[in-house]
């Protein structure tokens, strides 16, 4: 069926023909009975055909954001694409086109009907995830590969799959190889599949299968630890003292100090730095738990207020609405007496309406008014809380890193003063033999060996300057921002929506005498 | 009422010497004192009170026992220990007379129904009845109340002289106090109380069972939920409150007001109060504190009752031990012993203790307790020596004491109830109580017809002349009813179901008269629709739901009032609808703006109006309104959209997405079908309505009862099917023992059934049962034969007759010649299959029998002859 297309002119996927695929859809006649909208609305639209084409390229389909179901079968398309902004999508049909890869289909996650059917497809792919999966069909396509079969194993709400056509599937154990390995399907080329053959594939393919399980599950294991690592390592990022649980700050100082290291095979230096090390990493790891402990505080505080502001809101709001009630009640009530057919609102009636109104506007904005008093005094309270909280914070960091800063001097002297004794050593011709080539110029003179120990203690200075700096500077923004937000967003943008809803709401009511 | 101080009797003649110091002089004043010194702390005496003459001076009264013979011979005489018994207890009687002369008689020995005189612990015959009802205090108390009918002491200030037998008691319904209380007694203890019969003073009101003053027991109680708003913690961020800017002194002035107002109605009702105890105080009583009432004591100790109280057998009430109505104790005694009450019983019962283990405080008959042996053998033995043991002296020995005065069984057989006469419970199954404007009648239940058990009429005023309310509790209706108020005032109807009923119907509350009103409660987990509750007024009806898939919370249909005609008022025709309304819940997966929350279907105006759920953000909800097109009724034009039918939109938000025309369009459709759908939801919720009042009315009329499958007493079927049962089995059982028939029998028989036989008569007896057989068979097959020639003879005839006559037939002959032709042959059919069955079984029951007789141990050595069991 796959036609070439230099036979036939591409089309392009244009407006026209949205609209009128969009169209088409409608029930016959009902044109005659609504008129056609000014506009194509596309958010609305969930439904969309576009098949028996001449469509190469996937192209202009951003903007039906809410599409369920979506046909381009019996086109020329080749690649599949553009289709990352309809995640809704759960059924999807690609059949009879010229498509050779399985690719951009990792946004589709709720999918749950697949044809893939008649193109020219080798290999099953890049469907990870996919995990709704229902039915699949990549029938009379080119694959011929067990580890595509293998590639379906992972989709758990796998129940039809259609594999025929396929240069896999004329092989002679492809049944038995298929139902073996794939326990989670009913429907294999849309036959139901019978216990009896299943047990007997089964048994065929026990022990490769039973392998296949234990790989999975390591894998599987394998995920789950690094995914948990991830975890931790954001938890850590946001307090601010990530990479600090063990020694990774320590052994990054003398990573890029070249230098450094050379000084290292001084004599002595292996205790030397032994011993700093381990003051370094328990000052470093007081500083961390420091840290978790302090984004505990912070994040309950931060909670509290939410919680706080939240109640204060809804009961405001809750208050407001039982105004409104009340009011439309009243408005009921007003009109019930007045026989509008007849003769409209009398004035006095319609006098006594607008200042009703204009009450309800009153109470409806002292409310909000109030609302916006409170908050506003409880954001401060906030503000200035959480900002004491972090300047605790870096204040505390700060004198750890000033402990870290005179251990590194203390390092740096006792260093060099190894160095001096081992130039001096050196002079002598006592140590001939202990040191490499290359350090050997290192140990020639004093001068170029205080140079080195003075350029490592810089390095080192340094990374720890950078370190303290990024975290101050990290939570300072984080402070910033959500401040900023807070104050944006609970003031500034919900104090507006209010007003406009009022305002809206008078004069919808006001509206009701106008017409009169 | 006694004024006797416990611990003077108790010194007097305890020879073991607890010793008081003064107690011998106070006694000794006191015996100084005549007979007749009338108790000072009861009311001024009477004239026509005469000081209290000590029993034994009456010649026995007569009771007239009609046919002493219908009683057991327990009844009718007395037993050696019984004599014995009472020779003692006179004894205790005089001694008792002489050293308090200044105290009543006790109760001892009434006569029973024979005229026979009877310890009182001897009457007492602990019983548990098979019923589990009787099992806890409260429950038999009641139905000791219920069973009997009251009868007065007369005269009301002297014991009675006989006590009849609890058995006699339970099965003539009646009886006085003395003879509820020893009824009572011996279920309580049967059940396992601790429970005593009370001897003693009560005031006339109890006496009386007058329970008019008291407040009517099965008042409604009315929970009332109070629930605290738990305040939250103050947190620390919670908004400060906005500034109160109202005038404090205008608070303060108002909330003086209402203080006084408050204060008004307080005094006010404090008066109303003391008004209506004037009313209800009883009038004085001439004869108060001598008044003679029994009633039943349960100490604590057994069944885990926690503390002693009394039970008024007449009432089934339970009392505390210092209830003000009783107004002193004589004594009390069970099965086992009778104890005097030694303490002061000036004001009441109040301070009364109930250890009767304590001495000082109970004087008591007999020793059972072994941990206060050695005290009261002493009681014992001055007793028992002086009047009994004559000739022994003061130390009689432990054993020959006891062993004189133990109490013998009880003389009254054991009680039994049949369950009728249990579930008949009342005198006549039916009784009536009087309480404070109440009165209550009790049915048994399948007494009445209409299955009432409990008629609860509440009065306005203390003559029960003005009725309020009328509760009536109904057992096994075929309707489920269960209870019906009737508010008489109100003139208001509530009828409670139990579920069950096909229209799940909980409760129903509807009035009488042209302005309806009702209400109907449904169970509503058992109805497809959900439906709760359904209201009905003139103008309104409203459905309530709970639980249903598409959140619907009510219904409610307005309609036009009925233009008012006369002559009769046609039911038939459905009010107009003015509107209805849906009001629908929230569904958490739409959302708010998408959620509708109320829809009118203005039917008169041609409207709908939608209001959805309202969000948390927003203060109004989005609301929308359609006007129906013009020409909607008609089907046969194609509705076209115009924009006039959207009367108006609000949407509390703009970013909030606009409908196309298109949606609006169906959605206006839509509102079409649902409108035509509701209207018939309303038309059928009224059909239901009349539907419901017919059926009530055909129930009322037919009030059948229903019975239980279990309760084959009452219920036919069942009992058929019992029988039915019974019968099969009983024909189960004769098949069997047919089957078992000896087939050696009538040969042995025949030989005159020997109980050894031989070898020889073995043999014999072998091949003339085998010969037997072989005949009886071939007789039988022959008289098949024989038949089945008969048979076919006479078809043969029929035919030939049939041949000849063929011509001049009518058709009717023609019809009943081939009918008669297709009987034979049916039975010729018969025959000849019987007869191939005949011939196939005959072989095998041959090698049966044959086998059998192999093996049957009679025909074989020893050849003994077991005798036939009968």
């Amino acid at each position: 069926m796959a036609r070439l297309y230099d036979a036939i002119e591409p089309e392009v996927v244009s407006m026209d023909m949205l609209q009128n695929a969009v169209e088409s859809l409608r029930a016959d006649g009902e044109n005659q009975v609504v008129p056609k909208e000014d506009k194509l609305d596309y958010s609305a639209v969930n439904s969309l055909r576009l098949d028996f084409r001449s469509i190469l390229r996937m192209e202009n389909l951003w903007l039906f954001s809410n599409l369920t179901k979506l046909q381009m079968d019996n086109n020329i398309i080749e690649r599949i694409e553009g289709l990352d902004t309809l995640q809704k999508l759960t059924w999807l049909d690609l059949s009879f086109n010229n498509i050779t890869n399985i690719e951009g289909l990792d946004t589709l996650t709720e999918l749950t009907d697949l044809s893939l059917y008649n193109n020219r497809i080798t290999n099953i792919e890049n469907m990870d995830t996919l995990k709704k999966l229902n039915v699949f069909s990549i029938g009379n396509n080119q694959v011929d590969d067990e580890n595509s079969i293998r590639y379906l194993r992972r989709f758990d709400n796998l129940r039809t799959v259609c594999l025929r056509g396929n240069p896999f599937a004329s092989k002679p154990d492809y049944y038995t190889f298929t139902i073996a390995h794939l326990p989670q399907i009913h429907f294999l080329d849309y036959k139901l599949i019978d216990e009896a053959p299943r047990e007997e594939a089964l048994k065929k393919y026990e022990i490769q299968i039973q392998q296949l399980i234990t790989t999975e599950d390591q894998d599987r294991e394998k995920d789950k630890k690094s995914d948990d690592k991830k975890k931790q390592h954001q938890l850590h990022k946001e307090a601010f003292v990530e990479n600090m649980d063990q020694n990774q700050l320590f052994t990054a100082m003398f990573k890029d100090d070249s230098e450094g290291q050379k000084l290292l095979l001084v004599p002595g230096a292996d205790e030397l730095v032994a011993q700093i090390e381990e003051k370094f990493v328990a000052i470093v790891h007081t500083m961390f738990e420091f840290g978790l402990k302090e984004k505990e505080t912070r994040d309950k505080e931060i909670d509290d207020f939410w919680i706080c502001v939240n109640e204060a809101k809804d009961e405001n709001t809750r208050r407001a609405a039982v105004i409104v009630d009340e009011f439309k009640e009243y408005r009921t009530q007003l009109f019930a007496k007045e026989d509008l057919e007849q003769q409209g609102v009398s004035s006095a009636v319609a006098a006594e309406y607008d200042d009703a109104l204009t009450n309800l506007r009153n109470k409806l904005m002292a409310l909000e008014i109030a609302l916006v008093d409170q908050l506003e005094e409880t954001i401060q309270t906030f503000e200035r809380n959480l900002g004491e909280m972090v300047s605790n914070f870096t204040e505390s960091m700060r004198a750890n890193f000033g402990l870290l800063r005179e251990l590194q001097a203390f390092f740096n002297e006792s260093i060099i003063n190894l160095c001096v004794a081992a130039v001096e050593r050196y002079m002598k011709g006592e140590l001939d033999d202990e040191f490499p080539d290359e350090t050997r110029d290192l140990f020639a003179d004093k001068d170029t060996i205080l140079n080195a120990c003075q350029t490592s203690d810089e390095i080192h200075r340094s990374k720890l300057d950078q370190r303290e700096d990024e975290m101050f500077s990290r939570i300072s923004n984080w402070l910033t921002t959500m401040v900023d937000n807070i104050h944006e967003d609970e003031e500034y943008n919900r104090n507006r929506k209010r007003i406009i809803e009022i305002s809206r709401l008078i004069d919808y009511l006001r509206a009701d005498i106008e017409d009169m | 009422m006694t004024e006797t101080n416990g611990d003077e009797l108790h010194a007097s003649h305890d020879v073991n010497g607890h010793e008081h110091a003064d107690t011998d002089e106070e006694v000794a004043d006191q015996q100084n004192d005549s007979n007749n010194d009338v108790q000072e702390e009861i009311l001024p005496p009477k004239p026509k009170l005469q000081p209290i003459i000590a029993p034994d001076m009456f010649p026995p009264p007569i009771v007239i026992c009609e046919n002493p013979e219908n009683y057991p011979e327990s009844y009718r005489t007395n037993t050696k220990k019984e004599e014995l018994i009472l020779t003692f207890i006179e004894n205790f009687r005089r001694q008792y007379h002489y050293i308090y002369r200044d105290r009543k008689p006790l109760f001892l020995n009434p006569l029973n129904e024979c005229g026979l005189p009877k310890f009182v612990c001897t009457t007492v015959q602990p019983t548990l009845l098979s019923f589990s009802k009787l099992f806890q205090w409260n429950d038999a108390a009641e139905f000791v109340a219920d069973h009997l009918n009251y009868e007065l002491l007369e005269p009301p200030h002297e014991l009675p002289k006989t006590l009849w037998s609890p058995e006699k008691v339970l099965y003539d319904h009646r009886g006085n106090c003395f003879d509820y209380a020893n009824l009572l007694c011996s279920f309580l203890i049967g059940a396992g109380y601790d429970a005593f019969v009370v001897s003693g003073y009560a005031t006339r009101e109890v006496c009386f069972m007058d329970t008019t003053r008291l407040p009517n027991p099965y008042i409604k109680k009315r929970e009332e939920k109070h629930i605290e708003r738990i305040k939250p913690p103050h947190k620390k961020y919670t908004v400060k409150p906005p500034k109160d800017l109202t005038s404090k002194y205008d608070a303060y002035m108002h909330q003086r007001h209402l203080d006084k107002i408050q204060a008004d109605k307080n005094r006010r009702q404090e008066e109303e109060n003391k008004r209506i105890a004037e009313i209800e105080k009883p009038l004085p009583d001439p004869l108060y504190g001598i008044r003679v009432h029994a009633w039943v004591l349960v100490l604590p100790g057994k069944r885990e009752v926690p503390e002693a109280f009394f039970i008024e057998p007449t009432t089934g009430y339970g009392k505390a031990t210092n209830d003000v109505e009783y107004l002193g104790i004589e004594s009390v005694w069970n099965h086992q012993n009778y104890w005097v009450n030694m303490q002061d019983c000036s004001n009441g019962c109040e301070s009364l203790q109930f250890d009767l283990n304590d001495q000082a405080r109970w004087e008591f008959m007999f020793t059972y307790s072994t941990s206060l042996r050695g005290a009261v053998t002493a009681t014992l033995n001055t007793i028992g020596n002086s009047a009994i043991l004559d000739e022994e002296e003061d130390k009689g020995t432990v054993d020959t004491t006891q062993k004189d005065i133990e109490v013998p069984p009880s003389w009254v057989r054991h009680l039994d109830l049949t369950p009728a006469e249990f579930q008949n419970r009342y005198p006549h199954s039916r009784k009536t109580y009087f309480y404070k404007k109440t009165r209550v009648e009790k049915y048994a239940p399948y007494f009445m017809k209409d299955g009432i058990v409990l008629k609860i009429s509440e009065f306005a005023d203390y003559d029960f002349k003005e009725l309020i309310y009328v509760t009536q509790k109904y057992e096994h209706r075929h309707d489920k009813l269960e209870e019906r108020g009737h508010d008489i005032r109100t003139n208001t109807v509530c009828e409670i179901y139990l579920p069950g009923r096909p229209d799940q119907l909980k409760e129903h509350t509807y009035g009488f008269g042209p302005e309806f009103e009702r209400t109907m409660i449904y169970y509503d987990k058992a109805r497809l629709d959900g439906l709760a509750k359904r209201h009905e007024t003139m103008l309104e009806l409203t459905d309530y739901f709970v639980n249903r898939d598409d959140f619907l919370e009510y219904r409610k249909a307005l309609f036009e009032p009925r233009p008012k005609k006369f002559g009769p008022a046609e039911k038939d025709n459905q009010r107009p609808i003015i509107s209805i309304t849906e009001r629908y819940g929230r569904n958490v997966e739409l959302n708010a703006n998408d959620d509708i929350r109320e829809l009118v279907f203005a039917i008169k105006d041609d409207k709908f109006v939608i209001t959805y759920h309202r969000d948390d953000i927003h203060i109004t909800p989005s609301t929308r309104t359609y006007i129906k097109p013009v020409n909607w009724n008609d089907k046969t034009i194609t509705i076209k959209w115009s924009d006039d039918l959207l009367l108006e939109t609000y949407q509390a938000d703009e970013d909030f997405k606009q409908m196309s025309k298109r949606d609006l369009y169906y959605k206006m459709l839509k509102l079409m079908e649902q409108e035509e759908e509701v209207t018939r939801r309303v038309q059928k919720a009224e059909d239901e309505i009349r539907d419901l009042q017919n059926r009530r009315q055909q129930e009322e009329l037919s009030n059948e009862l229903e019975y239980s499958v279990y309760d084959t007493e009452r219920n036919k079927k069942s009992r058929e099917y019992r029988d039915l049962l019974d019968k099969r089995d009983k024909e189960e059982k004769r098949k069997r023992e047919i089957k078992d028939v000896d087939y050696l029998a009538p040969f042995l028989a025949a030989i005159g059934k020997p109980s050894r036989i031989n070898a020889h008569t073995a043999q014999t007896l072998r091949t003339s049962a085998q010969h037997d057989f072989k005949e009886r068979s071939i007789r039988k097959a022959n008289l098949m034969q024989a038949r089945y020639e008969n048979e076919v003879q006479e078809l043969i005839t029929k035919q030939q007759w049939y041949q000849k006559h063929q011509i001049g037939m009518t058709k009717e002959d023609e019809l009943e010649y081939q009918r008669v032709c297709q009987d034979a042959q049916f039975r010729l059919h018969i025959l000849e299959e019987r007869l191939d069955r005949h011939k196939k079984l005959t072989a095998e029951k041959y090698l049966q029998l044959e086998s059998k007789l192999n093996e049957d141990p009679r025909l074989k050595e020893p050849y003994i002859i077991p005798e036939e069991k009968k």
